[in-house]
C-alpha cells in the first residue's frame, strides 16, 4: 500500500507516531507541532459518528496538513536522523539548505509520506525548545502518545508561524482572535521569554511598534502578499545577528540547495536544472538591483 | 492463545472504517477492513474468546472463524505488526 491510498488527515497521523516511535528508539527529545497536534482549544471541535462505534463523538476539527511537522532538541537531531535513514527515511533537503533560516528539514518516506524536522523554530530563541519541552502536555496520534507544547506554547508557535506565511493566515484567529484576555497575556508573556515579541507582534498586525529593530524589515518583508526577493536577503542581511550570522546569509544567498530542487522537481536535478535555477535566481536579484539603483538616481 | 498488537505499531481508523497500520520502522501500510478491522480494534486478548464473540455477532460457524482468525493473525505477526504467544 503506498501513501496515496490512505486519507490524508489518516496518513499525517500516522507519521507522527511512528516519528515519536522512532525518536523513542533513537532517545530524541521530539514536540509535535501544527497540523493534528494542535490542541482542541485552539482548532475548535466537530461532533461526527465514530466509524466503529457508531456513537456520536467529539473530534477536533482538521488542519488541512500534507506532512507530519516536529520540533527537535537541537542536540538529538543527528541521533534521530540516524534511526530514521536506518527506517527507510529519505532527506530530501539539508537543514542549510531548505531555508534561509536553515531551521528544517524535509524528509520523505516512500510509503508514509512526506514530515518536515525543524531544529529551531524561526521568530523565537534558538533555546526556546528547553522552554517548551519543560511546559510540554501529550496527544495520542496513531495511537501512540506524542509530547506537544502547552496550548500557551501552541498559540505563541502558530502565531509566529502565520506571520511568516503572508496576510489573512487563519491560524491568527484560532490562537489569538478566539483566545481569551488571560490566554492572550499568558502568550504574550512566553513570547518575551522565548525573545518572539517581533515575531508575534507581526502576527498581530503591530509590527510598526518595533521599527528600529533589527528584525523588522525581515517580518515585514514576511507580511507582503507578493514580497520581493532582494528586500527579502536585505531583511534577512539587517536580522543576522553578529559577524557569523551574516556570513551565514551571504552563504546561502551564493549556493543553491541540490536537495530542495529536487523537492520541488520531484525528481534529481539535472545539471541543466542546476544552471537554470541558479540563472533564475540570480537573474531576478539583477532586475531588483537595477530598478533599485534607478530608483536610488532619480531621487 | 493470546495476542495484542506490537508495541512499535502505529495505527488509525480512518472515516471509512478502514484500520491503517504500520510498523514504526518498517514503514508497511497495511489496510484492514471488515472482519480484519474488527479483530484488530478488538480488546479482547483471548483467540478464543474473541472468536466466541464473532460467531455470536456474525452467526458463522466457531471453527470456520477459529482458523481465519489465526491465520489472521500469523499473517499480521509475520508482518510484525502484532505478538502472539502461540
Amino acid at each position: 500500500m503506498s501513501a496515496a491510498d490512505v486519507p490524508m488527515p489518516t496518513r499525517v497521523r500516522l507519521i507522527h507516531g511512528v516519528l515519536q516511535r522512532l525518536a523513542e528508539q533513537a532517545g530524541a527529545d521530539v514536540l509535535h507541532i501544527k497540523g493534528p497536534a494542535v490542541a482542541p482549544e485552539i482548532m475548535g471541535t466537530s461532533t461526527v459518528r465514530d466509524p466503529i462505534t457508531h456513537e456520536m463523538v467529539e473530534v477536533v476539527n482538521d488542519r488541512d496538513s500534507s506532512d507530519a511537522d516536529i520540533l527537535i532538541r537541537p542536540e538529538h537531531v543527528d541521533r534521530l536522523l540516524v534511526v530514521m535513514h536506518r527506517a527507510g527515511w529519505d532527506f530530501k533537503t539539508s537543514f542549510a539548505g531548505s531555508s534561509a533560516f536553515g531551521h528544517a528539514m524535509n524528509v520523505h518516506h516512500p510509503t508514509m509520506g512526506n514530515a518536515d524536522l525543524h531544529r529551531h523554530f524561526p521568530g523565537l530563541d534558538r533555546k526556546a525548545f528547553e522552554t517548551l519541552w519543560a511546559d510540554r502536555g501529550e496527544v495520542e496520534l496513531g495511537h501512540v502518545s506524542c509530547p506537544v507544547p502547552s496550548v500557551t506554547g501552541q498559540r505563541l508557535l502558530l502565531l509566529v508561524h502565520a506571520a511568516r506565511s503572508g496576510p489573512d493566515h487563519p491560524d491568527r484567529d484560532r490562537a489569538w482572535g478566539r483566545a481569551s484576555e488571560y490566554e492572550r497575556t499568558q502568550v504574550s508573556a512566553l513570547a518575551e521569554r522565548l525573545h518572539a515579541e517581533v515575531g508575534l507582534a507581526a502576527a498581530l498586525g503591530n509590527l510598526e511598534q518595533y521599527r528600529t529593530h533589527r528584525e523588522y524589515l525581515l517580518w515585514k518583508s514576511f507580511g507582503e502578499r507578493h514580497p520581493s526577493r532582494l528586500g527579502e536577503w536585505r531583511a534577512r542581511w539587517r536580522a543576522a545577528d553578529g559577524p557569523v550570522e551574516k556570513a551565514r546569509v551571504v552563504a546561502m544567498l551564493a549556493t543553491m540547495d541540490a536537495g530542495l530542487l529536487e523537492a520541488e522537481l520531484g525528481r534529481p536535478p539535472t545539471s541543466r536544472d542546476r544552471v537554470k535555477r541558479a540563472l533564475r535566481r540570480w537573474t531576478t536579484l539583477g532586475h531588483e538591483v537595477r530598478a533599485l539603483l534607478r530608483r536610488r538616481r532619480s531621487r | 492463545m493470546r495476542w495484542k498488537r506490537h508495541p512499535q505499531t502505529v495505527w488509525e481508523v480512518s472515516p471509512d472504517d478502514v484500520v491503517h497500520a504500520v510498523r514504526a520502522d518498517k514503514g508497511v501500510i497495511v489496510a484492514l477492513e471488515g472482519w480484519g478491522a474488527l479483530i484488530w480494534t478488538s480488546d479482547e486478548p483471548d483467540v478464543e474468546a474473541l472468536v466466541a464473540e464473532l460467531a455470536t455477532i456474525t452467526g458463522e460457524d466457531a471453527a470456520t472463524i477459529d482458523a481465519g482468525v489465526r491465520d489472521f493473525l500469523t499473517d499480521l505477526e509475520q508482518r510484525g505488526l502484532v505478538m502472539t504467544d502461540g
